[in-house]
């Protein structure tokens, strides 16, 4: 798909490079995918998927070159306060663990799914303020694209810290990403620990049968011979477990505008809202390298994940 | 004896990616060209999350498994000897279950007028060292070599040697009764004696005996 438009085009000159709101959205699925690689320079952005950038994007009505209605938002006193919704996919708990044992399996998939379901909102409000010192931040070079937010160090701090709130809807791809992958590692060593426990708990049933007072020398010789034998295997895996690494992840969303529909709330003549929703795919790969600690060697597998879902835009007349 | 180790809560943690921002100057409301001038915001994006949580999990659970396939593998490097090890304790186990179907008589003993039977092994094989045993548990994946198997498999040899001094622990409940049946049903000893006919005298034993007393 081509370009929607080039934003270093300036206000004006955008009404040509205007596109239906089913293309907007199309375009808009496509930007939240993301790419990291884990080869990347420091200070690299991450790689975005296909051809467009955020910046393609025409961020302001069309008619620029209408001065009256830029004079009409900014007479607006109290801005219109809407959230862009973006489901966070993390599993992170911040909340006390709910007590559910495997006797309430559903119960947990649909804890789990909730805890994964809760949204990234970017505040419309939030997103007009930050363009707008970013655009008096783009007036001074040199500094780019750090004028709002310091140095990227305080930048990445401020996002470690809250992994739930955007002031940007560019920062929703990556905020996603890798909340896909802390979820994806959370799963991978809950499993791993599932396993070790049950390596342990052989290792201590054979602690048990050496205790046993009828066995005889032999016996105990076997069982202790055992014991050191699982703790091994325990050890190995835990130390192969340790050294799995990351190298490449990849997100990509896919809407299909041809089944996108529009839906006027209201039926009213004089209001112009009308909600645009379309159906998307998400899709992700995981490049994960398992070593060997033995000959030295490292294999790479690729986990690859798929699900559908919709995004839905609200358009109102300007 | 035994270490438990801690698990690895952050085994992962050294990969935590090292995201950098990067910005971009936008608004969040896109300009659309309709009939009229539109200007769209993204209301929400919406994913199956039960659909991408089975998906998570399976791919988890995989990798994990090549983990525990990684481990093995490398334990069977470390010990070259395992596979022949575990070659020995199969086959011995299968030698048993041999001499338990096939190989024991019952040798009736009278002692002081009370009989009592004993289990003799009829080709007694040389017994082989049990360190096969010992490494079972490392190649098992799923499901380990139960140790109640390993340690208290009886032992008839123990048995017809140690007439006097066995260690009656050792055999469990069903391994007993597997060979007292053998021996009640297999070896017939307990077949009652023949008794010796009774003589029931006839006309012609009659005339016989008439005879020989005339």
């Amino acid at each position: 798909m081509a370009a929607i438009g080039t934003n270093s085009a300036g206000r004006s000159g955008l009404k040509e490079d205007a596109k239906s709101p089913e293309e907007v959205l199309e375009c808009l699925t496509c930007l939240l995918g993301v790419n990291f690689l884990n080869g990347a320079a420091a200070g690299e952005p991450m790689q975005k998927n296909g051809p467009h950038e955020w910046s393609s994007i025409p961020w302001e009505p069309s008619n620029a070159t209408n001065e009256e209605a830029e004079d009409k938002e900014e007479e607006e006193e109290e801005p219109e306060v809407d959230f862009s919704s973006f489901p966070s996919l993390s599993l992170e708990r911040r909340a006390p663990a709910l007590s559910m044992d495997n006797a309430h399996r559903q119960g947990v998939q649909s804890h789990v799914s909730s805890l994964l379901s809760r949204p990234i909102l970017v505040s419309n409000y939030q997103q007009e303020a930050a363009a707008e010192v970013g655009a008096e931040g783009e007036e001074q070079e040199g500094q780019g694209d750090n004028y709002m937010y310091g140095s990227a160090d305080d930048s990445q701090d401020e996002e470690e810290s809250d992994d739930f709130l955007a002031t940007k809807l560019a920062q929703v791809p990556e905020m996603m990403l890798r909340n896909f992958f802390q979820s994806f590692s959370t799963l991978m060593n809950s499993r791993l620990r599932a396993y070790a426990t049950f390596l342990a708990r052989h290792g201590l049933a054979l602690l048990d049968t050496s205790e046993f007072s009828g066995s005889s020398s032999d016996d105990l010789a076997v069982v202790e011979d055992g014991i050191v034998g699982v703790e091994q295997k325990l050890e190995t895996m835990l130390e192969i477990g340790r050294l799995v690494s990351t190298n490449a992840i990849v997100t990509s969303f896919t809407a299909q505008k041809e089944q996108a529909k529009r839906t006027n709330n209201h039926g009213d003549e004089e209001d112009e809202t009308m909600e645009v929703s379309m159906p998307i795919v998400m899709e992700a790969a995981i490049d994960i390298t398992l070593p060997s600690p033995g000959d030295g060697q490292s294999g790479t597998v690729t986990v690859s994940f798929r699900t559908s879902g919709s995004i839905t835009g609200k358009s109102r007349l300007v | 004896m035994t270490k438990i180790y801690p698990f690895l809560d952050e085994f992962l943690g050294r990969h935590r990616l090292t995201l950098l921002l990067f910005f971009h100057r936008l608004l969040g409301i896109f300009s659309t060209a309709d009939k009229k001038n539109h200007l769209l915001r993204v209301v929400q994006v919406d994913l199956n999350m039960e659909e991408l949580l089975l998906c998570m999990m399976e791919q988890a659970s995989s990798v994990i498994s090549q983990i525990v396939e990684m481990t093995n593998a490398l334990l069977s490097s470390m010990l070259p000897g395992l596979e022949e090890a575990q070659g020995i304790v199969r086959r011995r186990a299968m030698e048993d279950e041999q001499q338990q179907d096939q190989g024991v008589r019952l040798d009736v003993v009278v002692d002081n007028g009370r009989k009592r039977s004993a289990a003799t092994l009829v080709e007694p094989e040389e017994e082989e060292e049990p360190e096969a045993a010992i490494v079972s548990p490392l190649q098992s994946t799923v499901c380990f070599v139960q140790p109640k198997h390993a340690t208290f498999v009886p032992n008839l040899q123990d048995l017809h040697d140690s007439d006097s001094n066995h260690t009656p622990e050792l055999l469990t409940r069903e391994s007993c009764e597997s060979l007292v049946d053998y021996v009640l049903h297999d070896t017939k000893v307990n077949q009652p004696v023949t008794k010796r006919p009774k003589l029931v005298p006839t006309g012609e034993s009659q005339e016989c005996l008439a005879g020989a007393v005339s």
